[in-house]
C-alpha cells in the first residue's frame, strides 16, 4: 500500500514538472503588404482541438503566447474578423511563428433555434415558407394551405383573412395576369423563400399614398438560387383502373350506366420557368385522362384591368347530367390538354410588356341519371327521370397582349384580348315522365338526343392612363370590344309511343358590341378626396333567333331585334381619410337610354331613365382590428333577357318568352358590415360579417306546365325578395406541434315568391353551415389534416298542403394522414365521408385515396391509388322548397396511377 | 414638477393596495408572516427585470444614420424559459458585427421603435403612440438598462448610450471604457451550440462569476452585453447564480445596416455615475421620478395626492 502511494506521488511530481515546462511562441500576424491586421492567435492541442491559450496582436502585428502543455504538437491559429482563420501545426517547443494572412471575410451558415414564422413590417406580412413546409409538400400551393390566415379554395383561388386577393406577383411582377394557379401549382415550394401578403395594396405607383385600398395582394419572394435560371420540370405517368375497357378512342355514348374512364390511364406535364430581374417566362403543357381537371390552373382569378364586359345573349343550353358536387377527378371521363405561354419583359425600370397565351382542349364524358319531382300547381306534381350520357368537346384559345408603364408620376396600360371558344355538347338520354295528383297521366319513355354547338368569339382592347397633376389625379379609361356567338341546339325526341316523335332546333345568333370611356379627376384637400368623373357606356345587343318544331299558338318563334343601351354617368365620390378612419360616399347620376328595335313586331321604342345609385362605406382600422360598414342602392332597367317576344328554347323541356309591354325594373338595396382581426405574432385571424339585401322587381317569371314541358313567361306583377346572411371564419396557428386550427360558420335566411300555374307561392329558406378543421403534427414523422363541415337547409313554400318544410342535412368529413417514413418516403392516406339525409341509398358515401411519394436525388416517384373503396355511383338529393332533385353520377372505379417527375434543366 | 395620474391608469397602485392587505394580515397570523417572509426572500433574489419603471415614450435621440454593415448578426435570448419561444424571453438582443463597428442592442425594443415609426406614418393625425408594438417578451413595457441601452464597440473602446426610464430622460447619458473588459480563464469542457463546437471559459467580473461558451470557429472576439475578448464568439453566457443568461438563437451573415441614433442630447458621463443612476431607478423609480398619486376633490378636479415610493430590491449584472 505504502509503495503504491509513493509511486503515485512520484508520477504526480513528474507530471507536474512536465506540465510546468513552459513553451513560448511569439511572432507576427501581417497582411498582404506586411501591414499589421486586427487579429488574435490561439493555441490548441492538436489531437483534441481544445484551446489552451490565446493572445491578441499589438499594433505592430506582434503576439506572444506562453503555454504550459505536455502534448507533442500544437495547432496555432491566427484568426480575425477580416482574415478568417489560418492554422499551423508545430512541435511543442518555444519558437517564432509568423503568419502572413490574406483579407477574407467570414461567411457563416444561417442557423436559428427557431425562426419567427410570420413577420410583419407595416402592411406586409412575411410568411417563412420553410417554417410551414412539410416533407410531402412539393409546390407552393401545398404550403400556402398550411399558412394561417391564407385559404386556398378548390378552384385555386386564394383568400387572405376571408378576402380574395386582387394581385399575385412573383418577385413583384404580375406575369400571369390573374391565372395564378399556374404559379401556385407549379413553382416548387423549395424555391420560395417567403410568401408576402401585402395589405391595403395599391398596384398603381402613382396612387400609392394617395388612394388607399382595402385590397390584398400576394408576392412570392424566390430564393436566389431560383432566380435567373431556366428550370424545366417534367412528369410522366400511367396507370390502370378496375374496369371500363381498353382503348384510346372515344367511348360510344351509352345509357348512362357505364363506368367512367378507360384503360390505360396516362398523365404528362412539362413546365418551364424563368424568373429574372427583367424577364419572366412560364410555359407549360399538362395533359391526362385520369380525371384531373388541369384547366383549373387557367382560371383567371382577377383581371389586371377593367375590360369591357362582353356577354352575347344566349339563354339556350343542353340538359346535361348534373354535377354531384364531387370533385371532377371522380366523375370526369376526360382527355384534357392545356398549353400556355406567359411572357413578361421589363423594357425599362417602370415599363413592361407581356403576352399570355392559353389553349385548352378537352373531351369530357359524364354519365348519370337525374330524377326531378316538380311541383306543378294544384297539388299535382311532375315526376321525370332521365338517364344521360354527355360528351363535351372544348377548344378554347385565349390571347392577351399587354403594355404597362407604372411610374411614381404616372400610369399607362393597354391590354388587347382575343378569346375564342369552339365548344359543343352532345347528350343522349332516356326520359320518362308522369304527372301525379288530381289528373294523373303517364307520358311514357322517350329517347332524347341533344346536340348543342356553342362557338363564341370575343375581341377587346382597353386603355388606361393615370396622371398626377400636383396633388390631384386624372384617370382616363377607354375600353371597347366585340363578341359573337352563332349557336345551335338541335334536339330529337323519339317517343316510344308511335306518332309523337318530335324534333326541335333552336338557332341563336347573338352579337354584342360594347364600349366604355370614363375619366376621373381626384381633388385632394387635406383629409378629403373629391372624385368627379364622366362615364359613357354603350352596349349593343343584336339577337336573331329561330325555333323549329314548337307549337306556340299566336306567338312567334322568331326574334330579330337590336337592344341598345347608352349611358352617360356623372360620377361623384367623396372620401375622407384620417387617423383610423376611412369614409367614402358615392352618388353617380346615370342618364340611361335604351332603344329596342324589334324587327318581327316592327316595333321601335326608346326609353330614358335617370338612375341615382348611391353607396356609402366606412372603415375603421386600429392596430390588428379592422371594421367595415357599407350600404348601397342600385337600379337596373331592362336587360336583353327580358325583351324578346318570340319563344326561345331554354332547353328541350323549357320554352320561354319574356316580353311584357314594359321593361323590367329591378331595385336592389344592400347593406353589410364586417369586423376583422389579424395578429401576425400570435398567428390569429378572425373575421365576422353580416349582410342584408332587398330586391324588388316589377315583373315575375311564371312557370306553367304543358305535359312534361314547362313554359316560362314574364308576367306584369311586382315581386320582392329579402336575404340575410351572417358568417364567421377564423384560423389560428400554434407553434405547439406545428398545428393550425380553422373554423367557420354561416347562417342565411331568404324569402321570395314563386309563380306557378298562375298561383303565387311565398317561399322561405333557411340555411346554416359550420365547419372546422386543422392540421397537427404530433410526432416529427406524423401529420394529420382534418376538415369537417356540416350544413342544414330548411326550405318551405307556403300554400301547398303536401309541401311541408323539409330539412336537407349534409356533412362531409375528411381526414388525411401523412407519414414521413424516412426523409425520402412519404405515405399519405385520406378518407372522406359525404353524408346527405335525403338520399335513400348510401347516405354516407365513403371515399378513400392513398399516395406514396419517394424522393430520390434526381427523380420523384409517386404512386396513387384512388377510390380505394371502389364506389361506383354517387347520389345526392336537393330540395328547393317545391321541387326535389336527385342526381346520380357514375364514378371512376378504383385506379392506380404511377408517375415519375424529374428536372430536365 | 409633480407627476400625477388617475388611479386606474397606474398598475403599481395595485401593489400598494396589496401591501396594505399584507400589513393587516401581518398583525393577525404569525404563520402567514413566515410565508410572506419567504416570499420576500424570493423577491430579494431579484430577477434581472422586476422594477416598475415604464419605458420612455420616445428615445430622446435624433435621426438614425447607418454607420456600418453587418458581417455577422447574432440574436441572443436574454433569460429564456423556453429557448424556442421568444415570448418566454425577457428580451431578444442583437449583436451586429460590422467591419469597424460592433453594436449590441435590444431586438424587441428596436422592432417596437420601427413599428411605432410605421404606425405614426400610417396614423399621421394620432395624438399618442402605442406604448410598445410587436413582441415585447416577458414583462414588456417596463424599462431595464439591458433593453434600453445601446452598446457600440470600436477601436478597442466600448460606449454605452444609456436611455433612462420615462420622465427621467434628462438623465440620458453616455460614457466609454476600454474593451475587452474581462480576464478569462479558458477551460477544456465543450458543448455544441447552434451547430458550433464551443469551449468553456470563466471569469470573475464586477462582483460576479461568469461562465461563457465561445465558438473558436467564429473568429470574432465579442459576445452578449459587455462580454468579449475570447478567441471566438461567445454563443452562451451566464453567471454562476443563474440570474443572468444569454444564449444565441440565430446567426446570419446576410448584410444588414448597422444604424445609430444621433445621441447628441445625451450627456457625457462616467460608468460609475450611470451605474448609480440605473441602480437607483431600478430600486425606486417612483421616488426618482417624483411620482404622486392623483385624486379627485369634491368638485371633481384632479388634485395632487401623496408621493409614491415603492422599493424593489435590485440585483444588477454588474454588482460593482
Amino acid at each position: 500500500m505504502m509503495k503504491r502511494v509513493i509511486a503515485l506521488v512520484a508520477v504526480f511530481t513528474a507530471a507536474c514538472t512536465l506540465s510546468l515546462a513552459q513553451t513560448i511562441i511569439e511572432g507576427t500576424v501581417l497582411g498582404a503588404q506586411g501591414k499589421a491586421v486586427d487579429a488574435y492567435v490561439m493555441v490548441s492541442q492538436k489531437e483534441t482541438g481544445i484551446i489552451i491559450a490565446s493572445a491578441n496582436t499589438n499594433s505592430k502585428g506582434e503576439y506572444k503566447l506562453e503555454i504550459q502543455s505536455k502534448t507533442d504538437s500544437l495547432t496555432v491559429t491566427a484568426a480575425g474578423m477580416n482574415i478568417g482563420q489560418m492554422a499551423k501545426v508545430i512541435a511543442n517547443r518555444s519558437q517564432r511563428l509568423n503568419f502572413s494572412v490574406k483579407e477574407e471575410s467570414v461567411k457563416l451558415k444561417e442557423v436559428a433555434v427557431r425562426a419567427q414564422k410570420i413577420r410583419q413590417s407595416g402592411d406586409t406580412l412575411n410568411y417563412l415558407v420553410g417554417a410551414y413546409q412539410q416533407q410531402g409538400d412539393r409546390v407552393i400551393a401545398d404550403v400556402l394551405k398550411r399558412m394561417p390566415g391564407i385559404e386556398v379554395s378548390d378552384n385555386g383561388g386564394i383568400k387572405y383573412n376571408g378576402k380574395a386577393i386582387k394581385k399575385f406577383y412573383v418577385e413583384e411582377m404580375d406575369l400571369l395576369q390573374g391565372r395564378y394557379g399556374l404559379a401556385t401549382n407549379n413553382i416548387n415550394a423549395q424555391d420560395v423563400a417567403t410568401v408576402q401578403v401585402l395589405e391595403n395594396h395599391q398596384p398603381v405607383k402613382a396612387l400609392q399614398g394617395k388612394t388607399l385600398t382595402n385590397d390584398v395582394a400576394i408576392n412570392l419572394k424566390l430564393k436566389n438560387s431560383a432566380k435567373g435560371t431556366l428550370a424545366v420540370n417534367t412528369m410522366l405517368g400511367g396507370g390502370i383502373q378496375r374496369s371500363g375497357g381498353w382503348g384510346f378512342g372515344p367511348h360510344p355514348l351509352s345509357d348512362g350506366q357505364n363506368t367512367i374512364g378507360k384503360n390505360p390511364l396516362w398523365t404528362a406535364e412539362a413546365v418551364s420557368m424563368y424568373f429574372a430581374k427583367r424577364r419572366q417566362n412560364m410555359t407549360l403543357y399538362k395533359g391526362n385522362n385520369t380525371g384531373n381537371d388541369v384547366s383549373k390552373e387557367l382560371t383567371q382569378h382577377y383581371s389586371s384591368i377593367n375590360s369591357v364586359n362582353l356577354y352575347p345573349f344566349c339563354p339556350t343550353d343542353a340538359v346535361m347530367p348534373g354535377g354531384s358536387g364531387l370533385p371532377q377527378q371522380r366523375t370526369f371521363d376526360n382527355h384534357s390538354h392545356i398549353l400556355t405561354m406567359n411572357h413578361l419583359e421589363k423594357l425599362f425600370t417602370d415599363t413592361e410588356a407581356g403576352l399570355n397565351i392559353a389553349y385548352y382542349n378537352d373531351r369530357i364524358r359524364c354519365e348519370g341519371s337525374s330524377e326531378s319531382d316538380h311541383f306543378t300547381g294544384d297539388n299535382s306534381r311532375l315526376l321525370t327521370s332521365e338517364t344521360m350520357t354527355s360528351e363535351t368537346k372544348i377548344n378554347n384559345l385565349n390571347v392577351q397582349a399587354r403594355y404597362n408603364w407604372n411610374a411614381p408620376n404616372g400610369f399607362v396600360a393597354n391590354v388587347l384580348k382575343f378569346d375564342t371558344h369552339w365548344n359543343s355538347d352532345h347528350v343522349e338520354g332516356l326520359l320518362s315522365s308522369e304527372r301525379t295528383g288530381t289528373a294523373p297521366m303517364g307520358y311514357g319513355d322517350e329517347r332524347v338526343r341533344q346536340h348543342f354547338d356553342r362557338p363564341r368569339l370575343s375581341v377587346s382592347n382597353t386603355f388606361n392612363t393615370i396622371r398626377n397633376i400636383g396633388r390631384h389625379t386624372l384617370d382616363l379609361h377607354f375600353s371597347a370590344g366585340y363578341s359573337q356567338r352563332p349557336n345551335t341546339l338541335a334536339v330529337d325526341i323519339d317517343s316510344l309511343q308511335e306518332g309523337t316523335s318530335t324534333g326541335y332546333r333552336q338557332d341563336v345568333t347573338s352579337r354584342h358590341i360594347a364600349g366604355n370611356l370614363h375619366t376621373n379627376y381626384d381633388f385632394r384637400f387635406g383629409a378629403f378626396t373629391l372624385n368627379y368623373g364622366v362615364m359613357a357606356h354603350a352596349s349593343l345587343h343584336g339577337i336573331e333567333t329561330d325555333l323549329d318544331g314548337f307549337e306556340a299558338g299566336n306567338h312567334s318563334l322568331r326574334n330579330d331585334l337590336w337592344y341598345n343601351t347608352y349611358e352617360v354617368v356623372i360620377g361623384q365620390h367623396y372620401k375622407f381619410v384620417q387617423g383610423h378612419w376611412r369614409l367614402s360616399l358615392g352618388c353617380p347620376l346615370n342618364l340611361y337610354t335604351q332603344t329596342l328595335d324589334d324587327r318581327i313586331r316592327e316595333d321601335k321604342h326608346s326609353y330614358v331613365h335617370l338612375l341615382v345609385t348611391p353607396n356609402v362605406s366606412a372603415n375603421y382600422e386600429w392596430c390588428d382590428w379592422t371594421a367595415n360598414v357599407s350600404a348601397n342602392y342600385s337600379k337596373t332597367v331592362g336587360d336583353p333577357g327580358g325583351i324578346y317576344s318570340g319563344y326561345i328554347m331554354n332547353n328541350y323541356r323549357s320554352f320561354q318568352r319574356s316580353y311584357v309591354e314594359q321593361l323590367s325594373e329591378t331595385d336592389r338595396m344592400g347593406a353589410g358590415a364586417s369586423i376583422g382581426y389579424r395578429s401576425s405574432l400570435t398567428a390569429t385571424f378572425l373575421r365576422l360579417n353580416g349582410s342584408y339585401s332587398h330586391t324588388r322587381d316589377n315583373q315575375t317569371y311564371g312557370t306553367s306546365y304543358e305535359g312534361a314541358t314547362s313554359v316560362v313567361q314574364a308576367v306584369d306583377r311586382r315581386t320582392e325578395a329579402d336575404s340575410y346572411k351572417l358568417g364567421f371564419d377564423g384560423s389560428k396557428g400554434f407553434d405547439w406541434l406545428q398545428s393550425t386550427l380553422r373554423a367557420f360558420c354561416g347562417y342565411g335566411y331568404s324569402t321570395s315568391e314563386r309563380l306557378i300555374g298562375g298561383t303565387v307561392y311565398p317561399f322561405h329558406s333557411r340555411s346554416a353551415s359550420a365547419g372546422a378543421g386543422g392540421t397537427i403534427t404530433p410526432l416529427p414523422w406524423l401529420n394529420f389534416v382534418l376538415s369537417s363541415g356540416y350544413s342544414w337547409n330548411i326550405s318551405q313554400t307556403n300554400g301547398s298542403i303536401d309541401n311541408p318544410a323539409q330539412t336537407v342535412r349534409s356533412a362531409s368529413q375528411r381526414l388525411k394522414v401523412n407519414v414521413y417514413v424516412t426523409k425520402q418516403l412519404t405515405l399519405a392516406a385520406s378518407v372522406e365521408d359525404n353524408y346527405n339525409n335525403l338520399t335513400t341509398e348510401n347516405r354516407h358515401a365513403w371515399f378513400g385515396d392513398a399516395t406514396a411519394k419517394l424522393k430520390l436525388k434526381h427523380v420523384d416517384l409517386e404512386l396513387q391509388m384512388n377510390n380505394i373503396f371502389d364506389q361506383r355511383r354517387y347520389t345526392r338529393v336537393n330540395y328547393s322548397g317545391l321541387d326535389i332533385y336527385t342526381q346520380t353520377s357514375q364514378l371512376r372505379p378504383r385506379n392506380i396511377i404511377g408517375t415519375i417527375r424529374f428536372k430536365l434543366l | 414638477m409633480k407627476r400625477t395620474f388617475p388611479l386606474a391608469s397606474l398598475c403599481p397602485q395595485a401593489m400598494t393596495v396589496s401591501a396594505d392587505i399584507v400589513k393587516r394580515q401581518l398583525k393577525q397570523k404569525p404563520f402567514i408572516v413566515c410565508f410572506i417572509m419567504n416570499l420576500a426572500c424570493c423577491a430579494v433574489w431579484a430577477q434581472p427585470k422586476n422594477a416598475h419603471c415604464p419605458i420612455p415614450i420616445h428615445r430622446k435621440a435624433g435621426k438614425m444614420t447607418v454607420v456600418d454593415t453587418t458581417r455577422i448578426r447574432i440574436w441572443y435570448a436574454f433569460n429564456a424559459d423556453d429557448i424556442k419561444d421568444e415570448n418566454t424571453y425577457i428580451d431578444q438582443q442583437r449583436l451586429d458585427i460590422g467591419k469597424h463597428v460592433t453594436k449590441y442592442y435590444s431586438d424587441f425594443y428596436f422592432r417596437s421603435d420601427s413599428l411605432k415609426a410605421a404606425w405614426l406614418k400610417a396614423h399621421p393625425g394620432a395624438s399618442s403612440v402605442p406604448n410598445f408594438l410587436g413582441n415585447g417578451g416577458k414583462n414588456y413595457g417596463t424599462w431595464s438598462e439591458y433593453e434600453c441601452s445601446d452598446l457600440f464597440i470600436s477601436n478597442g473602446r466600448l460606449t454605452e448610450y444609456a436611455t433612462m426610464p420615462r420622465y427621467l430622460d434628462k438623465y440620458n447619458s453616455w460614457y466609454t471604457e476600454p474593451y475587452p473588459l474581462q480576464q478569462w480563464k479558458i477551460e477544456p469542457e465543450r458543448q455544441t451550440i447552434l451547430g458550433h463546437q464551443c469551449q468553456k471559459a470563466s471569469c470573475h467580473w464586477r462582483g460576479r462569476d461568469f461562465v461563457a461558451w465561445f465558438a473558436p470557429d467564429i473568429p470574432v472576439q465579442a459576445g452578449p452585453w459587455k462580454f468579449g475578448g475570447l478567441p471566438g464568439l461567445i454563443l452562451k453566457l451566464q453567471d454562476t447564480d443563474g440570474v443572468y443568461r444569454f444564449e444565441a438563437v440565430q446567426i446570419s451573415s446576410r448584410p444588414f445596416p448597422i444604424s445609430k441614433y444621433d445621441f447628441k442630447n445625451y450627456r457625457s458621463s462616467t460608468r460609475e455615475k450611470v451605474w448609480k443612476l440605473q441602480k437607483t431607478f431600478n430600486e425606486n423609480w417612483f421616488k426618482a421620478a417624483d411620482y404622486h398619486k392623483a385624486s379627485m376633490d369634491a368638485a371633481g378636479n384632479m388634485v395632487v395626492g401623496e408621493a409614491v415610493s415603492i422599493y424593489t430590491p435590485y440585483n444588477p449584472i454588474e454588482l460593482e
